[in-house]
């Protein structure tokens, strides 16, 4: 039986454990934090602790750069449009659920 | 194997210019990308237009394509000309990592370094011929749906997908897999759950991505969720309403004792706290309260209605101007 891992919010993890649980460069993680695409709590990098779904969040945008050709800024808007369009999808289907 | 017609895949002419190629690539890739699309077939469509314009940018490769000619259709049995692999030298390696590129591209251009036919995976940094190189399976998402009472007090789910695998021969290969996933108590809707290594199998002896299962629940007759709270709507009856009451109502945790102050109108939002989903911080269960009417199906019933009228002088539209 797989043990899923669920993703909390609050499991958090540092800028060394990010690049490593996300395959990465620090410096990766930081050029994604400048553009705004991740999100860690605290001031500065040393005290940064990013929510744990931040590490797919990591592989999305690199997907989304290398396949559709993007710059940074254009990751980072198409992944806050993409967070809307699934949030609003989702409520569109459990409102259609309840409609029967 | 079959023939792959590259230009029709990507919707341009055979005489398409590499800009032209290059506008009709991004419109695919916008639309079929496995990260936007809500497509069922997006990933494999995504995978064919990767393919075709590896092909077709690349003036070597589309040139080496050309020559296969032009009277093929897509799906057409394929076979390499005698002596393909000869004429074409070392060009074979050198693409960039594609998207579990097909038997057709390996036939024509290798498979790539150390990898079986079509194993690339995406994003490969493109190892040159001998060059190995390993690279994480790709991660993948699904939706698994569950009842809310699983959501409220946890359970066992068994959860099947189909994911690709490399066979005996190193050729990546369909299976259907089934596992048991444990819901834990309180997992709310939209939440996702990560299977380690259940995604793409990896490339070149790396490891496999992992797999997302989103929450979704099933639509229930009783209740809804919105994030950790539950909703319900309660039907009461007028006097109930207006005289105050105890009233049984049902929560995911069985049923409570709800007190209607006297007074209540239709709509009211009572709430239940910590009667909703379970966490750190459990979420509530708001009750709506209905008031129904009984029907009046006897003469002394409707004359109890038509005494209330005439002791309660009462205009339920009186805010509306009319």
């Amino acid at each position: 039986m797989i043990d899923p891992q669920f993703l909390h919010d609050d499991d958090s993890l540092d800028l060394d454990e990010m690049a490593r649980a996300s395959g990465v460069r620090v410096e990766i993680i930081v050029e994604l934090v400048s553009h705004d695409i991740l999100q860690p709590r605290g001031h500065d990098a040393r005290e940064w602790r990013f929510p744990a779904p931040s590490i797919e969040r990591v592989h999305r945008a690199l997907r989304l750069r290398r396949d559709l050709d993007l710059n940074w800024p254009g990751v980072s808007l198409g992944l806050a449009l993409l967070d809307e369009l699934h949030d609003l999808r989702r409520r569109h289907r459990a409102l259609l659920r309840r409609l029967g | 194997m079959q023939y792959k017609d590259y230009y029709d895949i990507l919707g341009v002419p055979r005489d398409a210019d590499g800009a032209a190629i290059k506008r009709a690539y991004r419109k695919l890739a916008r639309k079929y990308h496995p990260d936007v699309s809500e497509e069922a077939d997006a990933e494999e469509r995504f995978k064919e237009v990767q393919e075709a314009y590896e092909v077709l940018k690349d003036a070597e490769k589309r040139e080496a394509y050309d020559r296969l000619g032009s009277n093929w259709r897509e799906g057409d049995p394929f076979t390499p000309p005698p002596g393909w692999e000869q004429d074409l030298g070392g060009h074979a390696g050198g693409f960039r990592g594609g998207a579990d590129f097909s038997d057709f591209f390996a036939s024509i251009f290798g498979a790539a370094p150390g990898g079986g036919p079509g194993g690339g995976p995406r994003g490969g940094p493109g190892g040159g011929p001998g060059g190995g190189f390993q690279m994480r399976g790709e991660d993948r998402n699904a939706r698994i749906r569950i009842r809310l009472e699983d959501a409220y007090a946890g359970a066992t789910r068994a959860f099947s997908f189909v994911t690709t695998e490399i066979g005996p021969r190193g050729e990546p290969q369909q299976a259907r897999k089934t596992v048991n996933v444990s819901i834990p108590k309180g997992v709310a809707e939209g939440q996702r759950i990560r299977l380690a290594g259940q995604g793409g199998a990896g490339f070149g002896g790396g490891p496999a991505g992992d797999l997302f299962l989103e929450i979704e629940f099933e639509p229930h007759a009783v209740f809804h969720a919105e994030g950790r709270d539950i909703h319900v709507e309660l039907p009461v009856a007028p006097w109930e309403a207006a005289l105050g009451a105890k009233v049984r109502t049902p929560t995911l945790g069985g049923t409570v004792e709800l007190s209607i102050p006297p007074g209540t109108q239709s709509g009211r939002r009572l709430r239940l706290a910590g009667r909703g989903l379970p966490g750190k911080v459990a979420g509530d269960q708001y009750v709506t309260l209905r008031i129904v009417t009984p029907p009046a199906t006897s003469d002394e019933q409707r004359d109890l209605y038509r005494r209330m009228a005439e002791l309660m002088p009462f205009d339920p539209r009186a805010g509306l101007g009319t």
